[in-house]
């Protein structure tokens, strides 16, 4: 019964063909171009899937705090820090205008 | 090798250092990122005392085992190939390494893999254990989603990820899943059912037995060793009486751009964390948070990744999270919904190609942009994440290459262990070559004095 598969190929059936030169911003149009794809699929009274394991039940670990204390290795991890704390350079300064910006800032 | 570790025919610390012999021999290859050698020496010690009073921790015990560089080991570093964690030790391991190590595994080291598990090979979640093992002619299993801890494992996308293992054999894959396999309190994600370890039966009689093979897997791009190879095992199959007929899963067409849309989306939440402040790699400016994290971000991450969050955070941005990611996620339960209709059809198992075709050689590998080849390559598998079945790539031949080629069979969520029985049937029907070790290392080590690439000649 399966034997007929093989006698028929078939026609191509959308699956990305092969690309010329490589292009990282021709690439993400052909990402979202992809995305766009999605319309084509009847989806009407059709759920979207948070989780395959939606059908089971979600279990809670109890509230007790059973490890940690161990914030000095995790300090030892970043690059800045002073005491017990973690270093972060100065806030809410805007992010400069396209023309005003400084060499560090282009690619 | 448990068998003679027990035996005392080899010990746990020759075993060892053969394998870090091994490991040298075949650097050229940069398999390892980090190769964890008196660790891995210290741990074949302590095995060594336990087998001397008879006090093995089971079949893993005394066992070398290479964990991939983006699960989470205490105090070896691991960083995903990428700049943005190197250097990154981790405090605590991965809830699968350790139960690992619980059975005396040896940690030989840390794996390679294409930055952040997003190369062209696909990652867990999209096949990256069956294609590797398909292409190197080795069993790759992907466990069902729920049975298996991610705790540990780096995150890409955390409704398809799933810890993929990689063995010689359909039998030490079975053990590792009886190992791994189980409820985590740290990760919610985990079934709570109990799951002992298991032994697979020998089976004899297959004539129950209702293999599926899906035609919109035959694909143009199929190549036709592998088109054959496929064909041939259905007939194996059918020949010893098992009834094999043609399903259909008719939104196959839909489940790349599907999973691009998900994965890139989750990605995009998943990276986010990754800014400099608290581990990983940080620039050197300190002028605002804004720059910081700017720089930090476009010097730790390469294309591909980057690529990968802007697409996703188009698909997140409010406009677009009904039309993207929200129809996204219903395409995927029509994809899943596919496979239940299939197999509530009285199907057990689905019998597919993993890859399109043999690994292709290098140069024509890096000719495809990243996304091209991440279609290409992760076609017979994604769905698979996309629904949380378990798979299984077996390998059945070489190719007129010499090259290795795996199938891949699919179970019914949770029917791990009959995926595994059905796969262990066909391994042994087709008496791959299993690659002999020994002569691999004599192999390399002509390699090594030549230095150069040469195919490995296998019997």
């Amino acid at each position: 019964v399966w034997l007929g598969l093989w006698a028929s190929a078939g026609g191509r059936q959308g699956f990305t063909s092969k690309a010329g030169p490589r292009v990282e911003a021709g690439a993400s149009r052909r990402v979202l171009k992809g995305g766009g794809r999605l319309c084509a699929v009847a989806t009407d009274r059709v759920e979207p899937v948070q989780s395959v394991l939606e059908d089971g039940c979600l279990c809670l670990r109890s509230d007790n705090v059973v490890e940690g204390n161990c914030a000095e290795e995790l300090l030892q991890n970043s690059r800045r820090g002073v005491e017990e704390y973690f270093v972060a350079p100065p806030g809410r300064i805007s992010w400069p205008k396209l023309d005003e910006k400084e060499p560090l800032s282009h690619y | 090798v448990s068998a003679a570790l027990k035996q005392g025919q080899v010990t746990p610390t020759e075993l060892c250092q053969r394998c870090l012999s091994l490991i040298k021999k075949t650097k050229f290859l940069n398999a390892y990122i980090t190769v964890s050698e008196e660790v891995a020496l210290k741990q074949a010690e302590e095995s060594e005392k336990r087998y001397k009073k008879g006090l093995s921790l089971g079949d893993l015990d005394g066992i070398p085992v290479a964990v991939k560089d983006n699960f989470s080991t205490a105090g070896i570093e691991t960083t995903c190939a990428s700049n943005m964690l190197k250097g990154y030790v981790p405090p605590y391991n991965a809830t699968v390494v350790q139960k690992l190590l619980d059975q005396g595994a040896l940690l030989m080291g840390k794996t390679n893999l294409d930055e952040f598990a997003m190369g062209a090979l696909g990652s867990d979640t999209g096949g990256s254990t069956r294609n590797p093992a398909a292409h190197c002619g080795v069993v790759g299993l992907k466990p069902s989603y729920g049975l298996v801890s991610r705790h540990g494992l780096i995150p890409l996308v955390n409704s398809m990820d799933v810890p993929g293992i990689l063995t010689r054999c359909v039998d030490d894959a079975a053990i590792v899943l009886g190992i791994l396999a189980g409820h985590d309190p740290k990760d919610s994600t985990t079934i709570q059912d109990p799951v002992k370890p298991f032994t697979l039966p020998s089976l004899t009689d297959v004539s129950k037995l209702c293999i599926g093979i899906p035609k919109e897997y035959l694909t143009p791009e199929l190549s036709s060793e592998v088109q054959s190879l496929w064909s041939k095992a259905a007939n194996l199959f059918e020949s010893e009486g098992a009834k094999v007929i043609e399903v259909s899963l008719p939104h196959t067409s839909y489940s790349i751009v599907c999973y691009h849309v998900l994965c890139t989306s989750e990605v995009a939440s998943n990276m986010a964390r990754f800014d400099g402040l608290e581990y990983g790699h940080r620039c050197d400016t300190d002028v605002s948070t804004e720059a910081m994290y700017a720089a930090t971000r476009r010097e730790g991450f390469n294309d591909v990744v980057r690529e990968r969050i802007l697409s996703g955070n188009f698909f997140l941005l409010k406009e677009n999270y009904e039309n993207y990611f929200v129809k996204a996620q219903k395409v995927r339960r029509l994809i899943a919904r596919d496979f239940v209709n299939v197999f509530n059809s009285g199907v057990d198992v689905l019998l597919t190609p993993t890859t399109l075709s043999e690994a292709v050689p290098h140069t024509e590998f890096i000719r495809e942009d990243n996304r091209t080849r991440s279609a290409q390559d992760d076609i017979f598998t994604q769905a698979v994440n996309m629904a949380g079945l378990p798979a299984v790539s077996v390998p059945m031949a070489l190719s007129s290459q010499g090259l290795p080629i795996g199938l891949q069979f699919i179970g019914r969520a949770f029917c791990d262990q009959q995926l595994l029985t059905v796969a262990k049937w066909f391994e042994k029907r087709v008496q791959f070559p299993v690659i002999q070790l020994q002569e691999l290392m004599d192999d390399c080590s002509s390699i090594f004095e030549n230095e150069k690439l040469a195919s490995v000649s296998l019997k």
